[in-house]
């Protein structure tokens, strides 16, 4: 905030040019592409705004007192106005909540009004919500929440001891022994408690203590606080932070929020949107004059891409945060969440007291988790918890403070958490049909992770990299020149176009991939510069999946756009969209039926929209006007059985079915396919 | 948000810390925002500590003339003993193990059915699903029909409705969108004292200046429009001063503004240009006789045009106060009013956004609150009933704790009009005020520090709360059982009565 009110303050002086210089250094480097550096830095809010404010301000005050003097009190203007608030904020843009899910939810309502679409419901591809795509929650945490809740079911014979010990304990623990009171605003000490003890558990017996673990309103909230303490300084000393490109969008959001310095690194698609530490010290050195880098930004598993860090990359990345003097964030909310082959978590923490005191007891490390990811999925419970390690205690007693100003974490969140952490032990009641629920959630997700990369790599114009855990596949996906040219015309980024088109024809809300890099598109479009893959990567948008008709359509009249490949999108694929009923078709006994969260992939743009009964449906599977490559259709149909309801039925028809209020989609496929 | 790079006096300007100076080693994460700087510790925090102490030592067995502490301190009616309201935790509970709809008899058929209602309103059925940012469509409509019912028709929308986690993230909210500016164009909040110090933690934080505004407690600690002038006048100059900040009922006061006074207010935020930012959250709570509650935004639309199209209101309510003391379920809602369409959007779109949305038992919480059980409902008899005795002990509570403070020397206590708290007057003997400044504590610090160690009641401060120089206060809770409240008036009045034989 504060260089950028020196922006408007005055004539822009050189050290206010660090945003621009370092932008051009990356198109050096890039060779176009990539340019992610806070784009805000180079909005154009110049001086003379500022001049104009100074100016309008000081005839208001005139203007005011001359009014009032008049007793006349009708002046229209707003107090508020986008030119008079915060300027931080105007650089906000959370892409994953943005204008494309303000149209899924203008969609759900019109639905509900009555409203004619070619879909019945809104699929909401855009963000991991577990539970709206039909995964169940594990019983036992609702069990005891439930209790907590209203604790005269504490005699009920139908819950089991152990969930009613474990209500026990933590209501104890509530001021008055109720989940209605505030707690601690660092949390409650027992939960506290609980979570080092699993840390400890987790990483092999390394001490975790309590009172370095901060609960929280799920693993955002934490992130933004330390972002928040760790923002500061001005021109050349404003605080630069490194996150990874693609990223989640929620950190280039408060990053601008706070004014602090978005500095880019990027992850290496070509193997697997891997992490490579020159990648780290060739962007740390060009943030180097612009800004003071102090914190380094990990999310692992990969959010969008999916990728695990191996141990050797992780340990790399500590040596580097200790020789350049980088605060580490690392943002675990995934690690329950790894299915490739091969592949497992390590934690930061972990990894960083294996390489001796020589970093353990210098690095600075917070390590987020969250109630919302892994098999649990609860994302309405906002509960999660950070743990600081090596923090200076000045720094921590700021931090509790921070912290306080917003009073506590919700407490049903804070119980959740301390029942994730410490989940029915063997010999309990409750542990077997844990255990059951717990591993069948994940062996869905893993197989859909598998079946997801599967399927969209049939697709011309996708490719997709195998998604090795968290719960997106981030593909790639080829739009013609004339979808990139109607996207200039619209000043849309054409991955927005595509999402945008998606949206309103099938119902599929995804976030394009251009909202997982910048906060901003700011680049021109130039479609002969597409041979270099990392300006492709620029260009991407995720798009989850299905491509509209629209789309399709587009995509197949490539031989009328020259036959040449065009600006690359990525798509970003929500891995366990599951079999979803419908809320309004109030099918309740199909969904109940399903496994929970079994399909994942509402892939492809081969919806059959023109399915008008479920007895039909073979018959009119003929494609109409819609895209699919008989490879697509070999690989669909082959590997994976019909689902029962026709011959010759791609999986693509079970997306769509206006018909009927519920669309089975692969949920039913899934399970035939496993014999369930 | 401090302007380093300016060394202007005062508290704005937060140069380097001590910390972050004398060694070339500095660790990467030392430096610390200097907003997060600004924050005041509350006052409390030495008194929580000592309380953690004594329960910690009377568990230990220690030797102390009392067997527990009683807690009156902070404002949160259930740690305080007070109980939960039956039908919202049996709608809880069932929203969050709907296997408990399967069994006809645990719960009430309106419990059930509200529930059933509402995970209908979830995504994927479950309570597990994230919302939209600004809460459920459902829940919002269910706010903006109490609030036109509450208002005798005065037509509230669903769309300026935002659900947030609280009351407290409604105000950092809003603040935050209204931070900006440095110097004389520093955005201004007008702020009464004495005010909750949780209000002065949301103004550091979003780095605006406050500029205070005395409450004038010889008339019942009423808000004055000439002092709103005097101070307006007095900040231009040294910040932009654009926004004014209510408390209706005011906290820690438990004043109540008449219609008149709004109406004065509102008028004066149209001539002046103030955004006008109203906490309501001790709407349920005005007690006093032939005292009721009027919104700001009902008196806003009565007045009509132009104030009614042109005034810019946030009002705030939440789940924390009044007969539901949800304060942990993090939920609350703000009303949004006359605010530019394209302001709104960034708040909602961009700073709501992080949050990515309230607690959704928060949420379901506050729909019964707005929409409880009607008459005819088989839960409508104890939920009136529970109602009923909350209002009844928080009467009683409030007569009962102004008559023991009345007849207590030096203390002068106002009469409580609204809200969960007395504030009375602690006229102090000049030696404990001396004492107290040998120590380096404020005086009535030193009273609860003093009252706490001798007998095991924590009371609130009034410095935490901001007061007129030279005058001292505490604050009490008063929404808690009754025999835990006379317990703690028993004790008050043993320690009042020594500390002042003590001191004289």
């Amino acid at each position: 905030m504060l260089s950028f009110r020196r922006v408007l303050a005055g004539p822009l002086r050189q050290d206010d040019l660090g945003g621009c210089a370092l932008i051009s250094a990356f198109w050096l480097h890039n060779s176009a592409g990539r340019v992610m550096l806070n784009p805000l830095r180079l909005s154009p809010l110049s001086s003379s705004r500022r001049t104009v404010y100074a100016l309008s301000a000081t005839r208001c005050g005139l203007i005011q007192r001359k009014m009032t003097e008049n007793g006349a009190a009708s002046r229209r203007g707003k107090v508020l106005t986008v030119d008079t608030m915060n300027p931080c904020v105007k650089k906000v843009e959370y892409a994953v909540r943005g204008p494309i899910v303000q149209r899924a939810m203008q969609l759900e309502k019109e639905l509900k009004e009555g409203a004619k679409k070619p879909f019945t419901e809104v699929i909401k591809a855009n963000i991991g919500d577990a539970h709206a795509m039909g995964q169940r929650p594990i019983t036992f945490f609702r069990q005891v929440l439930a209790l907590c809740s209203c604790p005269e079911l504490l005699d009920d014979p139908a819950f089991p001891e152990d969930a009613k010990s474990r209500a026990r304990r933590i209501l104890q623990s509530c001021g008055g022994g109720s989940i209605g009171a505030y707690s601690a605003s660092q949390g409650i000490d027992c939960v506290r408690q609980d979570v080092a003890r699993y840390i400890e558990r987790r990483d092999g017996g390394i001490p975790s203590d309590p009172d370095n673990v901060f609960l929280t309103t799920g693993a955002s909230d934490g992130i933004v606080t330390i972002l928040k303490l760790l923002a500061c300084g001005e021109g050349r000393t404003r605080t630069g932070v490194m996150i990874s490109i693609p990223q989640y969008p929620l950190y280039s959001a408060a990053l601008a929020e706070l004014d602090a310095v978005q500095i880019n690194y990027y992850l290496n698609e070509e193997s697997c949107w891997s992490l490579d530490t020159s990648e780290l010290r060739r962007s740390l050195a060009a943030a180097r004059p612009h800004c003071n880098p102090r914190a380094l930004c990990i999310i692992n598993p990969g959010n969008p891409t999916g990728y695990c860090l191996t141990r050797q990359c992780i340990e790399d990345v500590i040596r580097f945060a200790a020789e350049e003097r980088l605060f580490l964030l690392a943002d675990e909310v995934y690690q329950d969440n790894v299915y490739a082959d091969g592949c497992q978590f390590h934690s930061f923490k972990k990894v960083l007291f294996e390489m001796g005191p020589e970093y353990s007891n210098t690095v600075e490390l917070v390590s987020f988790h969250s109630t919302s990811k892994c098999y649990m999925g609860e994302c309405g419970f906002r509960g999660g918890y950070m743990e600081v390690i090596n923090m200076d205690p000045a720094v921590k007693e700021q931090l509790a403070k921070l912290v306080s100003v917003r009073l506590c974490p919700p407490v049903p969140g804070q119980a959740l958490m301390a029942l994730v952490v410490n989940p029915p032990q063997p010999g309990e009641p409750s542990h077997t049909t844990f255990l059951k629920e717990r591993n069948a959630t994940l062996s869905v997700l893993a197989e859909k992770a598998k079946l997801t990369e599967q399927i969209l790599n049939t697709v011309p114009g996708i490719t997709c990299n195998p998604v090795q855990g968290a719960m997106y596949s981030f593909p790639k996906i080829t739009i013609p020149e004339r979808a990139v040219k109607e996207a200039k015309e619209k000043g849309m980024v054409p991955d927005m176009l595509y999402c945008m088109k998606l949206l309103e024809e099938t119902g599929i809300c995804l976030v394009p991939g251009s909202g997982f890099r910048t906060a901003r598109w700011n680049l021109p479009l130039q479609n002969d510069h597409l041979t270099n893959d990392r300006q492709a990567e620029d260009l991407a948008g995720e798009a989850t999946v299905p491509q509209t008709r629209a789309l399709t359509a587009r995509l197949h009249d490539r031989s009328r756009t020259n036959g040449r490949e065009l600006p690359c999108l990525r798509a970003a694929l929500g891995v366990h969209r599951g079999a979803r009923l419908s809320r309004h078709g109030g099918r309740q006994s199909e969904s109940a039926r399903a496994p929970p969260n079994l399909v994942s992939c509402h892939t492809f743009g081969l919806h059959v929209k023109t399915l008008k009964a479920p007895n039909q449906r073979s018959a009119s599977l003929t494609n109409q006007g819609l895209y699919c490559s008989p490879r697509a259709r070999s690989a669909v149909l082959g590997p994976i059985p019909s689902p029962g309801c026709g011959d010759d039925v791609s999986p693509r028809a079970f997306i769509r079915t206006p018909g009927q209020s519920v669309s089975l989609q692969y949920g039913d496929f899934y399970q035939r396919k496993n014999g369930a | 948000m401090g302007d380093e790079g300016i060394s202007s006096p005062g508290k704005r300007t937060v140069g380097t810390a001590f910390w972050e100076r004398g060694t070339d080693d500095v660790s990467p994460g030392r430096e610390v925002n200097p907003r997060v700087k600004d924050i005041q510790v509350s006052r409390r925090e030495a008194l929580l500590g000592q309380a953690a102490q004594i329960r910690h030592g009377l568990r230990q067995g220690s030797n102390k003339p009392y067997k527990e502490l009683i807690d009156i301190c902070w404002g949160d009616a259930h740690s305080a003993g007070m109980k939960p309201i039956t039908f919202v935790r049996q709608v809880l509970a069932a929203c969050i193990h709907p296997e408990l709809l399967l069994h006809g008899d645990r719960l009430p058929a309106d419990a059930r059915h509200r529930a059933q209602r509402l995970l209908g309103e979830c995504d994927g059925g479950s309570i597990g699903s994230y919302t939209a940012t600004s809460g459920l469509p459902h829940v919002k409509r269910s706010v903006a029909e109490f609030i036109t019912r509450r208002d005798g028709g005065v037509r509230s929308l669903p769309e300026n409705i935002s659900i947030c986690s609280g009351s407290q993230r409604a105000l950092m909210l809003v603040l935050n969108l209204l931070a900006q500016g440095e110097g004389v164009s520093q955005t201004g909040v007008l702020t009464p004292v004495p005010t909750c110090n949780t209000a002065a933690m949301a103004l550091a934080e979003a780095g605006v200046v406050t500029v205070p505004y005395q409450l004038c407690e010889e008339q019942r600690w009423a808000l004055q429009t000439d002092e709103l002038c005097r101070v307006l006048r007095a900040s231009r100059g040294h910040c932009d001063p654009r926004v004014l900040y209510v408390a209706n009922p005011g906290n820690p006061t438990g004043h109540v503004q008449s219609r008149e006074s709004i109406e004065e207010v509102i008028r004066l935020a149209a001539e002046e240009r103030l955004f006008l930012l109203v906490n309501e959250v001790d709407q349920d709570s005005v007690h006093a006789e032939g005292c009721e509650f009027v919104s700001y935004r009902k008196v806003l639309f009565e007045m009509g045009p132009p104030f009614s199209d042109m005034v810019e209101l946030v009002s705030v309510h939440s789940i924390a106060r009044g007969f539901m003391g949800e304060g942990g379920m993090r939920a609350g809602y703000m009303e949004i009013l006359n605010m530019d369409p394209a302001v709104k959007s960034w708040l909602v779109e961009a700073l709501m956004c992080r949050d990515i949305n309230t607690p959704v038992l928060g949420q379901i919480a506050l729909d019964i609150m707005v929409d409880p059980p009607r008459p005819g409902d088989p839960s409508h008899a104890t939920y009136t009933e529970e109602v009923r005795s909350r209002r009844e002990t928080l009467i009683g509570n409030v007569g009962r704790v102004q008559e023991v403070l009345d007849a207590l020397p030096g203390v002068s206590c106002q009469p409580v009009m609204g809200g969960n708290y007395v504030f009375p007057r602690l006229h102090l003997p000049t030696a404990a005020v001396d004492q107290a400044q040998s120590v380096g504590v404020e005086a009535d610090l030193l009273y609860c520090k003093l009252l706490l160690e001798e007998e095991g009641l924590c009371v609130g401060p009034g410095c935490e709360f901001g007061q007129r120089e030279g005058t001292h206060h505490i604050r009490l809770h008063v929404m808690v059982p009754t025999e835990a409240l006379d317990d703690a008036l028993g004790r008050l009045k043993r320690f009042h009565l020594r500390f002042m034989r003590t001191f004289s």
